[in-house]
């Protein structure tokens, strides 16, 4: 099967303070018209197995909570891509699966899945809000280039 | 309106078992088992131990913006709360919303409840249908599944896509699209739309009938022992009906009001107005859960607790009203009674609900007023509180908004289908331990059927507290004098 275009999924709940900042970078990479197909969701659902079945790649952006308790102005505010691996292994499926887990799944369903990354976005604060703590909003936008540089190797 | 009952003060001292987290159901609870000194099961919690937040964050907003907050409550059926927080919104603008927008709005939930049913029972239940309670918990999931019957597996995608597709065409996006506002929806539906999901309905229902048959061959050959021990009591129902008696899962026009029916089949109350639910409904709290226990005012917690859901509205209505799913609603009966009291039978409740979900929105796409183009009603505030309600599909959802003349909100209270089956389900864990403990023996069958019994309700905790997060299964063994004797936990 002839793989389409490198596939986005922006994960998070923009009205959970930092954790919508996998959503704000995926939708400035959909605002950039870079060619890419972006999906944003609140969480990994199943049905999501059969898109990436069909991307030539697949990246995941997500919050991710950040270790240290308190980040400083000179933390830095980097947004980091990694390789990922489907596995079968952690939390069994829910309504909601980790990206590993969903690569799994669409490689059991589908056939082989296409290479996946996901770029982690460090974040502060996690109760009830609308905005990015400062610190997130800065990784964000150091998340944007970062993404589309990966687009443009996928393209 | 919140009341407190039965605490633990004067039990005797007994040993407990814990359940923490429970797997495959959304958000974050453990459940508990108390036994008795003499080593018997004497009652079982279902520990929610998530905390609500979105009532408070709303206070200040527009009213205008509920539908978009409320829905990113949950992931899984921001539907249900947009329409919920529409129907809220239009009666605070006093308007009656044109009639292609209550069609497009019923449309939609019809979407949304055969989208997440599909979820449910495809991918959340039918893996302890197939693969049997004894098995490994690492294999009784999803891929397990898979390997077992993986055209299953893709036919419960297969729908799920499907739902969520009109979902995306109707609003513009599969989650918390803003579409249903105060007056009725954003935009009209084109025809074009109207027939790309036609075409897509055969396949549709083929997967329905197709996870109908299977069912039923599964309650026919193994699973009769789970529908008399799996939450098998009489306990009052209650949901929407149509003005004809019929199913029903919208407000509108011809929606007959909340009824509540009584498991012999009498009616306790019929033609209840949302506006009045402070009136019939009251909450009891317990110190143990984030989940409160709704229950029929005039009766008390005890003998007014009562189940929401897919097996509510099917006992409550006369007849479904479309072809196929009236003659599976009989084979129900048949199977179940009148009332069927068995929480097991919620899962064939699901199926029977997508076939008249899909027989449903056949009926829509062929009326051709749904493609008509005047889908809103604008006016500004002219009501200050009002009460929305919508079935979700876990049950019966009310928003209940107060706001002050410039339309800002100053108070929001939500009532949530999960909460209003929190008696149900801890009467439904009870029953199973109390069958299927073994002395002190936490066998992997047992907390199993714990878990599934928790899953015929299909619980959504993101929505019942108000946060969000996701469910991962700890067990813990007290004796009682309150050591712990074992402990099981899967991450």
């Amino acid at each position: 099967m002839a793989r389409r275009q490198a596939l986005v999924i922006g994960i998070g709940n923009r009205l959970r303070s930092d954790d919508g900042a996998g959503i704000r970078v995926a939708e400035a990479l959909e605002a950039q018209a870079t060619g890419l197909q972006v999906l944003v969701c609140d969480q990994l659902t199943p049905e999501l197995a059969e898109p990436i079945s069909q991307a030539r790649a697949v990246l995941f952006i997500d919050a991710q909570m950040s270790d240290a308790s308190e980040p400083t102005a000179e933390a830095p505010v980097e947004a980091h891509l990694q390789p990922l691996e489907a596995s079968t292994l952690g939390d069994p499926s829910g309504h909601a699966l980790t990206p590993q887990r969903l690569l799994a799944l669409s490689a059991a369903l589908y056939g082989p899945c296409p290479p996946a990354w996901q770029l982690l976005i460090p974040g502060e604060h996690w109760q009830v809000g609308d905005q990015l703590s400062a610190h997130t909003a800065a990784a964000c936008r150091n998340a944007v280039p970062v993404a589309l540089a990966w687009g443009a190797r996928h393209a | 309106m919140t009341t407190n009952h039965a605490t633990d003060a004067n039990q005797p001292a007994r040993r407990t078992i814990t359940i923490d987290p429970v797997t495959r159901i959304e958000g974050h609870a453990k459940i508990s088992i108390h036994l008795d000194a003499a080593g018997a099961v004497d009652t079982a919690r279902f520990h929610v131990t998530e905390y609500r937040g979105f009532e408070k964050f709303c206070e200040g907003r527009p009213f205008t913006e509920m539908a978009g907050i409320t829905a990113r409550i949950c992931g899984i059926c921001p539907v249900s709360h947009l329409l919920a927080a529409a129907a809220t919104g239009d009666k605070i603008l006093a308007v009656q919303i044109p009639p292609a927008a209550e069609k497009l709005r019923r449309l939609m939930n019809l979407a949304q409840i055969t989208q997440s049913h599909a979820l449910s029972f495809f991918h959340l239940s039918s893996p302890d249908f197939l693969l049997g309670w004894e098995s490994d918990s690492a294999k009784r999931n999803i891929f397990g599944l898979i390997a077992a019957n993986p055209e299953l597996a893709r036919s419960g995608i297969r729908l799920r896509q499907f739902g969520q597709g009109v979902i995306e065409a109707l609003g513009g996006r599969k989650i918390h699209a803003a579409w249903a506002v105060p007056g009725g929806v954003r935009s009209p539906l084109s025809p074009e739309t109207r027939d790309q999901i036609r075409q897509d309905l055969p396949d549709a229902f083929a997967i329905a009938e197709q996870g109908l048959a299977l069912f039923k061959h599964l309650l026919d050959t193994q699973l009769r022992e789970e529908m008399e021990v799996f939450g098998h009591f009489p306990s009052l129902f209650m949901g929407l009906v149509r003005s004809e008696g019929t199913w029903e899962h919208s407000s509108g026009r011809h929606c007959a009001g909340i009824r509540v029916m009584a498991s012999d089949g009498s009616l306790v109350a019929d033609g209840l107005k949302e506006d009045d639910y402070a009136s019939f409904l009251a909450e009891a709290v317990e110190p143990w859960s984030y989940l409160k226990f709704p229950y029929i005012k005039a009766l008390g917690p005890e003998a007014g607790s009562y189940r929401v859901g897919p097996l509510a509205r099917l006992n409550l209505c006369e007849r479904i009203g479309t072809e196929r799913a009236d003659r599976e609603l009989l084979e129900l009966r048949q199977r179940g009674g009148r009332v069927v009291t068995a929480s097991f039978l919620y899962h064939l409740a699901r199926l029977i609900e997508i076939l008249a979900c899909l027989e449903q929105m056949e009926q829509l796409l062929d009326d051709p007023e749904l493609t008509a183009t005047h889908v809103r009603a604008r006016a500004s505030v002219n009501c200050h509180e009002a009460v929305g309600v919508s079935e979700a599909p876990r049950g019966t959802l009310l928003h209940h908004y107060r706001v002050d003349a410039n339309g800002l909100i100053e108070r929001v209270n939500l009532i949530i289908a999960t909460g209003q089956n929190n008696s149900a389900m801890n009467r439904t864990i009870t029953q199973i331990a109390r069958h299927y403990l073994d002395g002190n023996n936490l066998s992997e069958a047992l907390l199993n059927r714990v878990e599934a019994g928790i899953r015929c309700f299909d619980p959504c905790l993101s929505c019942s507290t108000h946060a969000a997060g996701q469910m991962p299964l700890q067990v813990q063994l007290f004796s009682s004098e309150g050591e712990l004797l074992q402990q099981r936990r899967r991450d």
